[in-house]
């Protein structure tokens, strides 16, 4: 599997995807499987992530998402792609701390606790 | 203010307790005012004894109700000032969400509750709306009665 959590791979329903020099992420599926929930607000076009305490909302072709009330700039704007909100996968380690490596050639995704 | 409250309790019955050893000391008196029989030293001991004990008791409970009080008035007094704390906190938190901004959602803070009410336009602004009011209300029941009025016409779930 492409994606890991402490070295333990995730089931995650699509692969990581390469756009400008960006890694993105396929949102629910993922924090599904770390055990988050992923909410669909259809009248704003915003996904909300719920993991643990933290709330976070990523409106559709904005940059700007919204962590805990606290606005964060994303690397780019969070876009929809076969029924899931797509974001960078940089945002589980600039906005939730999580540890993060992405190996490009393997295509290969690695989260780890945060620190 | 409890030691106040119990300094002025102990003077009044140090007060009852003296005219409680006059009272002893004047037992038994015939209707011209002279004793039929002149209390004994014990007698007068064992007056003593109980006016001093009862004051103490009395003292004791009097101590007692000026704590609880002031229990009470301190506990009312944080009620008061979470109320006032939490409402607007949870309002700002609302506010703050891009989701939510805009909403009719009014909060009522109540003893160890806080209710939400207006309305929404879909089921996921309805769970944020409780989510957030959680998270800045840490300890409170979250009561949710917010409706679900409608808005974009339901779509398949994304995220």
């Amino acid at each position: 599997m492409p994606y890991t959590f402490e070295d333990a791979p995730l089931e995650v329903s699509a692969e990581p995807q390469i756009k400008d020099g960006i890694t993105w992420v396929p949102l629910r599926s993922l924090a599904q499987a770390m055990g988050a929930n992923v909410d669909w607000d259809p009248d704003n076009r915003v996904a909300i992530l719920y993991l643990g305490e933290r709330i976070a909302t990523f409106t559709i072709n904005n940059a700007t998402a919204n962590v805990d009330g606290q606005e964060i700039t994303l690397r780019a704007a969070p876009y929809l792609d076969n029924g899931d909100t797509w974001v960078p996968a940089r945002f589980f380690q600039d906005a939730l701390g999580f540890g993060l490596q992405v190996d490009r050639e393997r295509n290969l995704v690695q989260f780890s606790n945060p620190a | 203010m409890k030691t106040t409250q119990s300094q002025h309790w102990t003077k009044w019955l140090g007060t009852g307790a003296i005219l409680l050893v006059g009272v002893a000391g004047c037992a038994d008196r015939n209707k011209n005012g002279q004793p039929d029989s002149p209390a004994t030293s014990g007698q007068i001991n064992n007056a003593v004894e109980n006016a001093g004990e009862a004051a103490t008791n009395v003292a004791s409970k009097a101590g007692q109700a000026a704590s609880n009080a002031a229990d009470s008035f301190g506990n009312a007094a944080k009620n008061l000032d979470d109320a006032a704390t939490i409402t607007p906190k949870v309002k700002t938190a609302l506010g703050n969400s891009p989701v939510l901004k805009g909403s009719n959602i009014d909060v009522d803070t109540t003893d160890q509750s806080v209710t939400l009410t207006g309305s929404v336009k879909n089921a996921a602004q309805s769970k944020l709306a409780e989510a957030t009011a959680k998270k800045n209300a840490p300890g409170y029941k979250i009561v949710n009665k917010i409706k679900v009025s409608g808005g974009a016409s339901p779509v398949k779930k994304k995220s």
